[in-house]
């Protein structure tokens, strides 16, 4: 207990530095100047001190020969000096007093050589010892829109719900860049690298223990410490959703074995064991990852199984139902009430009455009939969620089609879900996320991640 | 020197099946009536001992595959049979006085597999699954990471395709799950406790009148 309130001040003290040194910040535009870049992009308003052996000052910011002639603390040092030159200015920061350090810099264990390792060993012990937190090496390091920390520059600077943790840096920077686009926003992400000292497992305790981080996703190559990760992912899953897209679960890299069970273990019954017996939620592929974030961030906690469907397209309709059943999701028994309603208006023919509700071509230039079902659906206290799928024909329409989901989902505080028609304006559709509205490809995803969050939810109203 | 140590000093990597299954009963895992003899009077005693019908069948830690090697004589039902199965057995195995296990005959036709792998990340992890023949054929397994519970366990059984089997089907009895998570924690506990184990293998654990019990089992030890 003390052991995790510790890390947690600790992180929380690097997630939000008063004061960032780069070392080895490059005078001209090298790949190093883009850690520089990310902090002014994000508008960051603490003290940056550039640490450079010869230069002066490196884009108006006054430039020191070394750590040690900083005046003042260093809360966070970026790294970015060769494998070889690492490890003094490593112990430099730590007699600095600095409180996290982020190593960039590859060539350590990775590449699978005796120095490598080594090196990377003599990393772990000065941060062991010296109290410093270390990132990396191998990494990009932190991305914290409410500090105006950022690994890349073009990330939002609005702060969301989502922890993300990721073992590849490129990931998490692709991730943050299509985000918005998705209505999704960050407390934090951070890419971990080799994890010689903070480990995915120290950051399911620090997300876990965020009271801002509602969602917690990550990408994971290698899971170092087996019991204590499993230990945290329980303790993290017990407070708010952990979604995990674990790589690596291949029978390539299962070894020749004795007994049956050994033949049987596979590294993804492992896996499975792991996901179930830490309560976290699987997801594989970065579509779905993305779409889980989007249907986690935004969908509430007290969702139902009984589903409505709007659909125009009618094959769209059915295959709505079909994804809906499939998931163990329920199409809702609409009222007479309702059923009566959506006969004043919705055509006679091409057109169906009951759930699915297919409401035809027409409605395609007639945006008012999509409009009023979806009102008179979610009006219906036998509808948990209504799933539209639906645009006009024109930019106009499809401007009022928005705007006109977004206020029936305000004005009833049922969840919307929109599914995408190939064709409709990719801005609108990120006006449906940014209102809270998860918007989906297709009506297979929205329903597997409806479906994914509903059943988290009854399972943990199940434990408690 | 227990049976574990003795297997290290002799530097082995696998228990026979009478050694493996009295490490299981060491841990309240329900296992066949046995007896391991090597010669003709001693077969005789035992059979009596046991009662018919028995089984018979070759143990070597070394021989892994029982049934290949013609090693297995089932349903033995009286002396004469028992003396025949005996010495063909032991003419199989090309040793004299090759240790043969007689062993009581559970009848019942749900078989169930078991056991333990140790995994490098994550330490000792527990089997569930279809045993028999068709525990290649439909690798209807899962596991969980020891310690396990017996929330754990009960999902387990849950959690396999071939759920049903553990049900009352065809006039049997339904599986008692109670007991069949006694023995999956029991499992996860030997992994935990011992080391020098890195693989479990109990196929088939049979179900018998809803009552389980393990009728075949391999240890593998660290080499």
């Amino acid at each position: 207990m003390e052991k995790t309130h510790k890390l947690v001040e600790q992180l929380d003290a690097i997630f939000h530095p008063e004061s960032v040194a780069i070392i080895g910040l490059p005078r001209g535009f090298k790949a190093g100047k883009l850690f520089l870049m990310a902090l002014l992009d994000l508008k960051y308003a603490g003290r940056i001190y550039p640490v450079h052996p010869k230069a002066k000052e490196i884009d108006g910011l006054k430039a020191y020969q070394r750590i040690d002639k900083i005046p003042g603390t260093v809360d966070l040092a970026i790294i970015l000096v060769p494998h070889h030159q690492a490890l003094p200015i490593v112990k430099a920061c730590a007699a600095k007093g600095v409180k996290g350090a982020i190593l960039f810099t590859a060539g350590y264990k990775e590449t699978g050589t005796d120095e490598g390792r080594k090196l990377e060993e003599a990393l772990t012990h000065v941060a062991k010892s010296s109290g410093m937190r270390l990132f990396g090496p191998n990494c990009m390091g932190l991305y914290v829109p409410e500090s105006g920390i950022s690994f890349f520059p073009g990330l939002s600077k609005k702060s969301g719900p989502v922890g993300f943790i990721s073992h590849s840096g490129s990931l998490a920077n692709i991730l943050g860049r299509i985000a918005p686009q998705k209505g999704i926003y960050f407390t934090s992400a951070v890419s971990l690298g080799n994890e010689c000292d903070i480990s995915s497992a120290d950051m399911l305790t620090y997300l876990g223990n965020d009271p801002k981080t509602r969602v917690i996703g990550a990408y994971l190559e290698n899971i170092r410490n087996g019991p204590y990760f499993l230990e945290a992912l329980k303790k993290a899953s017990e407070k708010k959703p952990v979604l995990l897209w674990k790589v690596g679960l291949n029978p390539e890299g299962q070894k020749a074995a004795t007994s049956h069970t050994g033949a049987l273990a596979s590294q993804r019954h492992i896996w499975e064991a792991v996901i179930r017996q830490g309560g976290a939620v699987s997801v594989k592929g970065f579509d779905v990852l993305t779409d889980a974030l989007m249907g986690f961030s935004m969908l509430p906690d007290n969702i139902g199984d009984r589903i409505a469907i709007l659909s125009g397209p009618g094959g769209m309709a059915v295959a709505a139902a079909e994804a809906c059943g499939d998931e163990g999701l329920k199409l809702a028994k609409l009222s007479d009430k309702t059923r009566l309603e959506l006969s004043d208006f919705v055509p006679q023919t091409g057109t169906s009455l009951s759930n699915p509700v297919d409401v035809g071509l027409t409605a395609s230039l007639e945006m008012e009939i999509y409009i009023r079902a979806a009102r008179v659906l979610a009006a219906d206290p036998g509808v948990d969620a209504v799933v539209v799928i639906g645009a006009g024909l024109d930019r106009e329409t499809n401007e009022l089609y928005t705007n006109s989901m977004i206020g029936a989902h305000q004005e009833f505080g049922k969840p919307f879900i929109i599914v995408n028609i190939p064709g409709f304006d990719s801005d609108l559709a990120q006006t449906f996320c940014q209102a809270g509205i998860p918007f989906f490809e297709t009506t297979e995803r929205a329903m597997s991640v409806y479906a994914m969050v509903w059943r988290y939810h009854v399972r943990r109203r199940k434990k408690a | 020197m227990n049976i574990l140590e003795k297997a290290v000093s002799e530097k082995r990597t696998t228990l026979s099946e009478y050694e493996s299954k009295q490490i299981l009963s060491d841990y309240q895992i329900p296992i066949t009536r046995e007896l391991l003899v090597h010669d003709e009077k001693n077969l005789i005693i035992a059979a009596k001992k046991i009662g018919y019908p028995l089984v018979l069948k070759g143990c070597d830690a070394r021989i892994a595959h029982k049934t290949e090697k013609n090693l297995i004589r089932t349903n033995v039902i009286n002396e004469k049979e028992a003396i025949t199965a005996f010495n063909d057995i032991q003419s199989c195995m090309n040793k004299n006085n090759a240790a043969v296990i007689v062993q009581e005959m559970i009848i019942g036709k749900r078989e169930l597999v078991a056991g333990m792998i140790r995994d490098q990340q994550f330490g000792p992890c527990v089997m569930f699954g279809i045993g028999g023949i068709f525990t290649e054929i439909f690798n209807d397994v899962t596991f969980r990471i020891a310690p396990i519970t017996k929330k754990d366990a009960l999902e387990m059984m849950d959690e396999i395709r071939g759920k049903r089997i553990l049900e009352s089907i065809r006039g049997m009895k339904a599986a008692d799950r109670e007991q069949l998570s006694d023995i999956l924690i029991s499992i996860g506990q030997i992994g935990i406790e011992n080391k020098m184990i890195c693989e479990i293998d109990i196929n088939p654990i049979i179900i018998s009148k809803g009552r389980a019990v393990a009728v075949d089992a391999m240890i593998v030890l660290k080499s």
